[in-house]
């Protein structure tokens, strides 16, 4: 794949990370405050950002998989896969407080502290 | 999910948190298990008005972290009213060692009770001068949403209720106090409704009401007579009469000259009135002789009459007469008890009956008041009602749960759905529980004969309102001094705001001299007050007149003098006003109402 490419498309997740957390933030608080409605279609987008976040990171895997077993973007990985199925259970479970913990202590927390450990995927080169 | 059990544990921070969990496997939690301090703060901002509110209803308490919070952001002497259905939860929030530490009791309620969130409504009125706000905590509510459901209703119900008799008080209370000392001679002649008690055990009542649907089965009374205690409101005994049925009771409670036009022209030969001692005073002479009283009303100033002419047995009133002539059937014993002509609501689009003094009136149902909505209605689809109609039926729903010893009927045949009464049409309810003859006036009147007061209560009557005139004259003294001070205060402040606005004077000996002068009247205005303040007695029976004291808004802490002296103006102006016109009345009520012989109106007149 070309190199511009693949630069671009990890600036792009790069930049992708702060508004995730950001917003997960947000859902956490409009869930909390029972803004229910308005909550569920933030986390609609918000998984949507994640499936192309997603599918971002597959596409580096392929490129340059080494690199990104390297930075560490496995954990992030094996992270964020073991967040989604509480998300799903608790969704399904109509269990707002839980959604809104795991948001904000899960996700939000998961990406936080990807970004200040140095965002160890983003620099590889 | 009266099911739900609800477990209590340890938060990821070590603060208690806790999961619902239902017997179908759905469990869910009421808290954060991180931080459930932070999730309170959050929820509460949604609230921005609590800095500044009276009175706050939480519905949900989980383990009261918003709680704690909503005490944290309001006034410090903001009331808070806690609803949760979960027995656990409020057993819990109780019994914590931290909570029974850290929460101001004294303003916190926590229930699941309808009465005991109507008496919060009620005492805590003031509070609610400076504004309400709701809390909704999400995962409370989904413990129990029907319940949450009904009760949010249910506290918006008593708002209003409590909204609508401090209009009414505010408006009626002179007519009230009149009517109260016009009826005194009535009253203490009278038996009370007390002696009626149990009467009618296990016989049939008919409590007949002035609705719209009235016209549908009114006929039929004349088979109900002597077979049921009938017991009429004020407003339906015109129709019944113009179809020559006499009713055993009627009950009134109205103190308007609106509610004697009702009576006025009718001759009713037999039935025995039943009124509260505010009933407008020209009705009871219309039944003169074949009376009952009964008391449904406190204040201070009913209370001391009460204390003075004894017990004469207590109606619920609810608000609307119907209400009390269904606490009178229940005080006779009656089962079972048959509504007829209690639409409260607009069935076809009529206020009332045909055949009473307000046949031809129509409700705008096009009207797009929030006063108007829709009800579930008898015999299905909804049916128009109003808010003081509605809260009515919140009422008569309320009295219907306390009572299930009683088989409740309604047989209106159309208006609006109450829970708790078994709907079938009147001649179903004939055939099926009518069917014992008995003599239910020959009853009452002996009764009536049995139970009449003691003479001597107007005698002492007498004695007591010709000792309170005296009290009076002496408290008119000191309230027209205190206004005559007030007066010079208002007089000096505005001196002392001329010379502060010329500043060459202002430290000049006149303008000393001016707030010396000032200062020492203040004190003497502050003096004047507390004397006034210690006539509590005087002071509080006069609470009926002054009822608008009680609403008037709190002076700021920052007030300035002439906002104080504006605000003792009105308050002690009010009082004295008062005062005067309770003297008087206690004059003429003796004079005119209970004295026998010239020798005690001329022994009032001698104090003057």
């Amino acid at each position: 794949m070309n190199c511009d490419v693949l630069k671009d498309l990890r600036e792009r997740l790069n930049e992708l990370v702060p508004t995730l957390e950001q917003a997960a933030r947000e859902v956490a608080a409009l869930l909390q405050q029972g803004n229910v409605g308005r909550g569920l279609n933030g986390l609609h987008e918000v998984l949507e950002a994640l499936q192309y976040f997603h599918e971002g990171l597959d596409l580096l895997i392929k490129a340059d998989g080494d690199a990104l077993y390297w930075s560490g973007f496995s954990g992030l990985r094996e992270k964020l896969d073991q967040i989604y199925p509480p998300v799903f259970a608790a969704l399904e479970a109509n269990d707002m407080v839980t959604l809104a913990d795991l948001l904000e202590f899960e996700l939000a927390d998961t990406f936080a502290q990807y970004y200040s450990d140095g965002g160890l995927l983003w620099q590889t080169q | 999910m009266a099911d739900t059990v609800i477990e209590f544990m340890e938060g990821k921070r070590g603060l208690p948190t806790a999961r619902a969990c239902h017997p179908n496997g759905v469990a869910f939690l009421l808290h954060s298990a991180h931080d459930p301090v932070a999730e309170a703060r959050r929820l509460v901002e949604r609230y921005p008005s609590l800095k500044e509110a009276g009175a706050v209803v939480c519905f949900g308490l989980g383990l009261g972290y918003h709680v704690h919070e909503v005490l944290r952001v309001a006034k410090p002497n903001v009331q808070v009213l806690v609803i949760e259905s979960h027995p656990q939860l409020r057993e819990w929030f109780q019994q914590n060692p931290e909570n029974i530490q850290s929460i101001p009791w004294e303003r916190v309620t926590i229930t699941d009770r309808e009465d005991v969130i109507k008496t919060f409504v009620y005492r805590k009125r003031e509070n609610f001068r400076d504004g309400l706000v709701m809390v909704e905590h999400p995962a409370s509510l989904r413990l129990n949403p029907e319940f949450y459901d009904t009760i949010s209703t249910r506290v918006r119900d008593y708002i209003s209720l409590l909204l609508i008799d401090m209009g009414t008080a505010q408006t009626l209370n002179y007519f009230v106090q009149e009517n109260n000392f016009a009826n005194l001679k009535a009253i203490t002649s009278d038996p009370g409704i007390s002696s009626l008690k149990g009467a009618f055990a296990g016989k049939p009542a008919v409590v007949v009401a002035a609705g719209p649907s009235l016209s549908k089965n009114i006929d039929l009374l004349a088979e109900a007579k002597n077979k049921s205690v009938i017991i009429s409101v004020g407003t339906a005994l015109k129709a019944m009469l113009a179809k020559g049925i006499h009713p055993d009771l009627v009950v009134t409670l109205d103190p308007t000259e609106l509610n004697y036009k009702l009576f006025e022209g009718l001759a009713p030969a037999e039935e025995f009135l039943c009124y509260e001692p505010q009933t407008h005073y020209k009705i009871p002479p219309i039944f003169d002789g074949r009376r009952f009283v009964f008391n449904s009303f406190s204040s201070c100033f009913t209370l001391w009459l009460k204390a003075l002419y004894g017990d004469k047995g207590y109606i619920d009133p609810g608000g609307s007469v119907a209400i009390a002539a269904f606490g009178i059937a229940c005080l006779i014993g009656a089962n079972p008890i048959v509504f007829i002509g209690q639409d409260l609501a607009f069935t076809g689009g009529y206020t009332h009956s045909k055949g009473t003094a307000y046949e031809n009136r129509k409700a705008d149902l096009t009207s797009s008041s929030m006063h108007m909505f829709e009800v579930p209605a008898i015999g299905g689809g909804k049916v128009f009602t109003m808010r003081n109609f509605h809260s009515f039926i919140v009422r008569f729903e309320e009295l219907f749960a306390q009572h299930k010893d009683r088989l409740i009927i309604d047989a209106t045949e159309g208006g609006a759905l109450k829970r708790g009464a078994k709907v079938m049409t009147f001649r179903e309810a004939i055939d099926q529980h009518f069917n014992e003859e008995f003599q239910v006036l020959k009853i009452v009147n002996e009764l009536h004969h049995k139970n009449q007061p003691d003479p001597a209560v107007r005698e002492r009557i007498i004695k007591e309102f010709n000792k309170t005139a005296r009290k009076y004259k002496g408290l008119i003294r000191k309230l027209e001094e205190t206004l005559s001070i007030a007066k010079k205060v208002e007089k000096l402040s505005n001196l002392a705001e001329k010379a502060d606005g010329k500043k060459a004077q202002a430290g000049s000996a006149l303008a000393r001299g001016n707030l010396d002068l000032l200062k020492k009247r203040a004190e003497q205005l502050n003096r004047k007050i507390k004397s006034v303040n210690a006539e509590t007695k005087l002071t509080n029976l006069l609470d009926m007149l002054t009822i608008e004291t009680e609403f008037a808004p709190p002076l700021p802490e920052d007030a300035t003098l002439k906002e104080q002296v504006k605000q003792i103006n009105a308050v002690y102006g009010l009082y004295l006003e008062s005062a005067k016109l309770m003297r008087k009345q206690m004059e003429n009520a003796v004079k005119d109402s209970l004295s026998t012989n010239g020798i005690q109106s001329a022994e009032v007149c001698e104090s003057c």
